[in-house]
């Protein structure tokens, strides 16, 4: 049992401003510039700053998308993807051949040839409710697409944006936690047997896997 | 060519909940018992990073993995099977202690009534309550007759609760009590109670106190630390094989477990199982391993495949309703999600465990009267605290 103990850590310190201390994290290992900037100005409608706190671009998501398309996740690696292929039924799920991250190549794409094609200019300059409008053509399907299908990518972009707001900060997102502060979420706690029958909400400063290496 | 190994009593194909009991109570009986299973080993020290919910309930990190093997499905003979690229409905386990080391360990007994569904329902509603098509039929076994099991597994596994008003008679009471009842589950179990139905705690494979199971193995509590459904436990508090029955086999010298050992064929003459053949993934060398007892715990779609491919029992004819080989997998839903808000009221909801929680048989089984309605049995309805993460 001993093992599985956190080690005593020193008491967190106050999280440094994230503008002073400089994360290397923070380059691209997949997408271009021109998508990158696609995805910073997506991720950050679909999840805005406002007054609760910070969104999805202060929080790092477009790393965490980046990333996870370089990864595993982006090149379906733990998923079938051998021939043959074909189209099934709706409860049949994907049957596609092309990967996540081929995926976001085209759809990433296809929403600056919109904006450009709708509003002559390139998605991350587009007005926050034009922005709005090319996201919402493609969750609704109204954007028609021969190679992939834009709500299935709408769906997957969104389920990422709160990934990358909710997953332990050791992926990248969650940007000193602060998708889980907004919440109330605590993170990575070793135990609650204290507070699981009280009726009072516990507030605690949240703790992430980091805090389970010693350090 | 297949290396031939020397013959044992038993080869049992998968080691999850079935296959480590299966192990751990033929060794105590005194057969030699060869364990394959096909993924990688597991122990308690793996989930110093589990609380991870990416990693674990997202990105599936303890299922099957996919890219190497997975099935094909199709809702009807009419429909082309395809196979299943990614998770979507049911997870399929994976490595020492299968779907038992990530389930949430509710622990239901049947009702009495599931065992004999047919000719009890026919027995209070007429024979003209089962529509034709309709392939249910009784299990030729009693609740009576397992009892005596439901107990000894629960005891093995230390299972907490409380006695089900509705359920089975039951020869003892739960060996743990009820784990801890929180705000949520007090107000779902008032309710309940002023509506007149019978809630009872959940019965959890999560310990509430501290246990020494009767093969004399010793486990820490549960700490209600949320990350309990598709994560395996750092405490060794939920009770899963790896935990419980492997180390018991293993103890009798009895054991021999082989990992990343996939199975791929059932060996037979004259209808007669006689051992199996099998790949060491990490070499690709084969092996044949001969048993007097071949035992498929390889959970229900690989052990149906292995019977196929082995060309071993009669496959399930649909048209012809003949043959048992593939017929009727029935799967659990959870339907009817009923979420509240409170403008007043804030929980602790990042806190609980797998199968912390209060439910109802009031409408289960044939506890209510189905004369009027066009269904039979019912579903067991439940407030589960069991914690859900954020991004589910
Ligand atoms: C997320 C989740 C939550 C669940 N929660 C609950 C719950 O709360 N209560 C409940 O009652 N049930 C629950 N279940 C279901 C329950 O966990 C499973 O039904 C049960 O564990 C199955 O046990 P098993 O031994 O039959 O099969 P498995 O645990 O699936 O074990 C089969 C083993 O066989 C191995 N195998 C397969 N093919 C081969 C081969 N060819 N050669 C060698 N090895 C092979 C697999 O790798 C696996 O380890 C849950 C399941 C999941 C996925
Ligand atoms: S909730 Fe309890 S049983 Fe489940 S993983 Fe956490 S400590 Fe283990």
């Amino acid at each position: 049992m001993g093992n599985l103990i956190r080690p005593k850590t020193k008491a967190i310190s106050p999280a440094t401003p994230a503008a002073e201390s400089v994360n290397y994290n923070q380059a691209l290992m997949y997408l271009t510039q021109e998508q990158f900037f696609i995805v910073e100005a997506a991720t950050e409608r679909i999840f805005p700053a406002d007054d609760n706190g910070p969104g999805a671009k202060e929080l790092g998501v477009p790393y965490f998308i980046d990333h996870q398309l370089a990864g595993e996740w982006g090149s379906n690696g733990r998923e079938y993807m051998q021939a043959p292929f074909y189209t099934g039924e709706k409860t049949q799920g994907y049957q596609g051949r092309l990967k996540r991250k081929e995926i976001f190549d085209i759809a990433l794409q296809e929403m600056q040839n919109f904006s450009m094609k709708k509003y002559q200019k390139k998605f991350k300059d587009l007005e926050v409710e034009q922005q709005d409008a090319v996201l919402k053509a493609f969750e609704t399907d109204e954007v028609k697409l021969t190679t992939i299908s834009a709500s299935a990518f709408f769906k997957t972009l969104f389920g990422s944006t709160m990934e990358g707001v909710y997953a332990d900060p050791l992926y990248g997102g969650n940007n000193n936690m602060a998708g889980w502060k907004m919440k109330n979420f605590p993170g990575n706690q070793m135990a609650y047997t204290k507070i699981i029958e009280q009726d009072k909400f516990e507030k605690m400063q949240p703790v992430s896997l980091r805090e389970h290496l010693p350090h | 060519m297949a290396t031939k190994l020397p013959k044992v009593d038993v080869v049992v194909v998968g080691v999850g909940w079935g296959g480590g009991i299966i192990a751990s109570e033929l060794t105590k009986a005194g057969l030699s018992v060869v364990g394959l299973e096909r993924g990688k080993e597991r122990k308690t020290e793996d989930y110093y990073m589990v609380h991870d919910e990416l990693r674990y309930a997202l990105r599936y990190e303890m299922f099957q993995d996919l890219s190497k093997e997975t099935i094909t499905f199709r809702g009807n003979e009419k429909i082309r099977a395809l196979p299943m690229r990614s998770y979507g409905s049911f997870l399929l386990g994976d490595g020492l202690g299968g779907s038992g080391v990530h389930w949430n360990g509710q622990t239901f007994r049947f009702l009495p009534y599931d065992f004999e569904i047919k000719s009890k329902t026919i027995e209070r509603y007429g024979k003209g309550k089962i529509p034709d098509g309709m392939t249910i039929q009784d299990w030729g076994i009693t609740y009576d007759q397992l009892e005596p099991y439901f107990l000894k597994f629960e005891k093995t596994a230390g299972i907490s609760g409380e006695v089900n008003p509705l359920g089975g008679k039951r020869s003892e009471k739960y060996p743990l009590p009820p784990m801890k009842i929180s705000p949520a589950m007090k107000m779902f179990s008032e309710s309940c109670k002023s509506l007149n139905y019978h809630p009872y705690a959940m019965p959890s494979a999560n310990l509430s106190e501290p246990y020494t199971n009767p093969d004399g193995i010793e486990r820490a509590a549960c700490q209600y630390c949320g990350f309990c459904e598709r994560f395996g436990c750092e405490y060794g508090a939920k009770a899963d094989p790896v935990v419980t029955v492997i180390p018991v086999a293993s103890k009798t010298g009895k054991f021999d477990l082989r990992t990343h050992s996939n199975v791929r064929e059932i060996l037979h003459k004259g209808g007669k199982a006689t051992g199996v053949r099998y790949t060491d993934v990490t070499t690709g060398e084969e092996y044949e391993q001969p048993a007097d007892i071949v035992v498929l715990t390889s959970y229900v779609f690989n052990n149906t495949r292995l019977l196929l491919m082995s060309k071993l029992g009669k496959p399930y004819d649909p048209t012809t309703g003949t043959g048992v080989i593939g017929k009727n997998y029935a799967y659990q839903v959870l339907q009817g999600a009923a979420v509240g808000f409170y403008d007043d009221k804030q929980f602790n909801l990042y806190s609980g465990a797998g199968s912390m929680g209060v439910c109802i048989d009031d409408f289960n089984g044939d506890n209510f009267d189905h004369k009027d309605l066009k269904f039979i049995h019912g579903a067991n309805i439940s407030y589960t605290n069991g914690a859900k993460t954020h991004t589910e």
